[in-house]
């Protein structure tokens, strides 16, 4: 590790503490949640299953019951979300080109937490930059809140402060879900751990599958 | 030809109040649809031998812009966070990328467009600024960093 490298750490860590008090202020008195309609969840159990009935960003349903059988990979944000999506969405589009052939058919799903600004056509506009096979989901907050609940996703409102009315952000997971052909949570993957790792765990999933 | 004059002055104004930070590989990434945020990011490099704090920022093209970082909560979750000031040490930089430090623009007056580019001032500490011109890339784009 460089000097350089190593100066940049401690400083992140510094501000980063610095901030986890200011932070920690600006959440109570400026950016509490408000206690919307996607609240916080606690973690799954190891038998986590999937609920889904949502719609994808050209009108098609998707029920955990369509997607018997099958495995399909999920990760929930938010397109006003400036830098966490983005990047966890593009890990993502990476993670499925490196999978190569045998991700072919995987479906991999992006969930909206904000259906009240994230629209059927913004969403369309949004995730096939990342990768043309990607689907966007939506639906009502219960149907939402019924997916996170179950998997145990956090979603939870925040407006940040002096933010413009009607302003506001969305503390989430950034795990990426994976579900199994039975329906029940296989696994999560963290970009943190990087592309190679996550094809590594994942792929042996999708090699011993039956078809 | 005053206008010229006035033009050169206030050129001459700018430039008499750039800070000594040196910007590399600035970028920012188009913005979905109606989204009003954005992200810019940048290597910062400060060659002085004293530290250099930037405090703030502004940009034709937002309302407001907040320098942030990431905190990562033990239930998985991730939030922003605003931090009070971006610390360059002496002789050393500080690298705004994704998932970590970067320049939040809130309430983009206009949808950040590919190909186009974003300006962003930084003001340090000592009220000198750091002007940031950065291309606007694909939505998806990782930057340097991590492509």
């Amino acid at each position: 590790m460089s000097r350089a490298t190593l100066i940049i750490i401690v400083v992140v860590i510094a501000l980063t503490s610095l901030a986890g008090a200011a932070g920690l202020a600006w959440l109570t008195t400026r950016g509490a949640p408000r206690g919307g309609d996607l609240p916080s969840q606690p973690a799954p159990g190891p038998q986590a299953r999937l609920v889904l009935d949502l719609v994808d960003h050209r009108g098609e349903r998707v029920t955990a019951e369509s997607l018997r059988g099958r495995h399909a990979l999920f990760y929930f944000g938010f397109t006003y979300c400036p830098d966490i999506c983005p990047t966890e969405l593009g890990f993502l589009a990476r993670v499925v080109r490196a999978l190569g052939p045998v991700g072919d058919e995987l479906p991999v799903f992006f969930v909206t937490v904000d259906p009240e600004r994230d629209t059927a056509e913004l969403l369309a506009d949004y995730v096939p930059h990342f990768h043309p096979r990607f689907r966007a989901l939506r639906g009502k907050p219960e149907a939402i809140q019924a997916t996170t609940a179950a998997l145990g996703v956090v979603a939870a409102k925040v407006t940040p402060a002096g933010a413009p009315d009607g302003f506001y952000l969305i503390n989430h997971s950034m795990s990426i879900y994976h579900i199994g052909p039975d329906g029940h949570l296989l696994a999560t993957y963290q970009s943190r751990d990087g592309v190679e790792s996550t094809v590594a765990q994942l792929r042996p999933h999708l090699e011993n599958s039956v078809p | 030809m005053i206008r010229l004059l006035l033009l050169s002055l206030l050129t001459t104004a700018v430039t008499a109040a750039d800070s000594t930070v040196t910007v590399q590989d600035p970028w920012s990434r188009a913005s979905a649809g109606a989204a009003r945020v954005g992200a810019v990011y940048a290597v910062l490099t400060n060659p002085t031998d004293a530290p250099v704090r930037i405090v703030s920022g502004s940009s034709p093209a937002s309302e407001r812009v907040e320098l942030h970082t990431h905190e990562h909560l033990a239930d998985g979750s991730a939030r922003m966070v605003e931090v009070a000031a971006i610390e360059i040490p002496a002789q050393g930089s500080v690298i705004l990328k994704p998932g970590g430090l970067h320049l939040m623009l809130i309430d983009l007056k206009e949808r950040l467009v590919q190909g186009q580019t974003v300006s962003v001032t930084l003001t340090t500490a000592d009220g000198a600024t750091v002007p940031i011109t950065a291309p606007i890339k694909n939505i998806a784009a990782m930057g340097a960093c991590c492509e």
